[in-house]
């Protein structure tokens, strides 16, 4: 199954088709989300680019392990402005970025977890 | 007995995933999420393999890397890279400083467990071979052992047949007798000496003969 959010069947097949760990996986991910995005933001309004370059890269590591792309690029975009110090882009950003996490979220609940 | 893998990511999500599912799969893994918890680490008990995230914050999979390397050579603790698909000189840099492959992320687990296998295999093979090099060593070295000595002991006990044949005390035979037998004595000494030494190494004494060179060049 694949949606433009995010592709599940490949999720799965790198997985080893097992449903048990992809369900843990995107539970980990949904809980963590917000504490993510909360330092993302954190970092961002103290200007602390070493802070936000750590967050952008773990985020896309973990949108690319639900082969989320369009997360995923945003989540490079913004790695590649914290190490060129583009600050006032990255607060630019913001918004698209947390848009394209919390739809990836809500996606991989919709359709691995099934609720909502 | 499981094979041990030590699994050094900063990210958790990931991380644990992939740990439980090489779990699934009879590995026994432990986790470390920070270079700089890993680098404190004396693996030479702790693990048959590490994987090594490229990127993390504070010290790198490079640097942690590079700690490994000081004391664990390449051959007995393979480390497999684990990168993100962008990082193609940090790969680069990273074989340079001795890992022996490279998965990217997001790790597929079949590809991962195949190259855990053959560096698994790869690292038998090289235990084996050496072990092999050493026997071959011990081999040529009573070799020589029974040809060096036999010949001036042979020379020694014609001599004395001689003399008893002849009944009679010869200076000159008893010269030539002692002579050999010095040769023997020689011999044992440079044997002790080349035993004594760490280890018979192959290419140092043997050199494509099955005999033991006796003086080192």
């Amino acid at each position: 199954m694949s949606s433009q959010i995010f592709n599940k069947q490949k999720t799965l097949d790198a997985f080893g088709g097992d449903e048990e760990i992809l369900h843990s996986v995107s539970e980990s991910f949904i809980a963590e989300l917000p504490n993510e995005l909360s330092r993302l933001r954190n970092a961002i309004n103290e200007g602390d680019l070493e802070a936000i370059r750590i967050s952008t890269h773990t985020l896309k590591g973990q949108a690319g392990t639900f082969y989320a792309q369009n997360a995923k690029n945003i989540a490079s975009e913004l790695e590649a402005y914290s190490k060129d110090n583009e600050i006032e882009t990255i607060k630019d950003q913001l918004e698209d970025f947390e848009k394209a996490f919390l739809e990836l979220s809500s996606e991989i609940t919709n359709t691995i977890l099934k609720k909502g | 007995m499981k094979t041990k893998i030590f699994y050094i990511d900063d990210d958790k999500v990931l991380s644990i995933a992939t740990a439980e599912l090489l779990k699934k799969r009879g590995y026994e893994v432990e986790l470390c999420h920070s270079g700089e918890e890993a680098s404190l680490v004396d693996f030479n008990t702790k693990a048959d393999l590490i994987l090594l995230d490229i990127e993390m914050p504070s010290l790198s999979g490079i640097e942690v890397l590079k700690v490994i390397r000081r004391t664990e050579s390449k051959n007995l603790l393979p480390v497999i890279m684990v990168s993100s698909n962008e990082e193609g000189e940090s790969i680069v840099e990273a074989l340079r400083e001795g890992a022996n492959d490279y998965v990217t992320k997001p790790v597929n687990i079949e590809v991962l467990e195949a190259r855990i296998r053959t560096q698994l295999e790869i690292k038998k093979l090289t235990i084996e071979f050496a072990s092999k090099k050493e026997i071959a060593a011990l081999n040529a070295m009573i070799t020589t052992y029974n040809h060096e000595i036999n010949n001036p002991l042979t020379i020694a006990f014609g001599m004395m047949d001689k003399m008893k044949r002849d009944e009679s005390y010869s200076p000159e035979v008893f010269e030539k007798m002692k002579k050999a037998l010095v040769r023997v004595k020689d011999i044992v000494q440079k044997i002790r000496s080349v035993t004594e030494e760490n280890h018979i190494s192959f290419d140092e004494y043997i050199k494509d003969s099955k005999m033991v060179k006796l003086d080192k060049d």
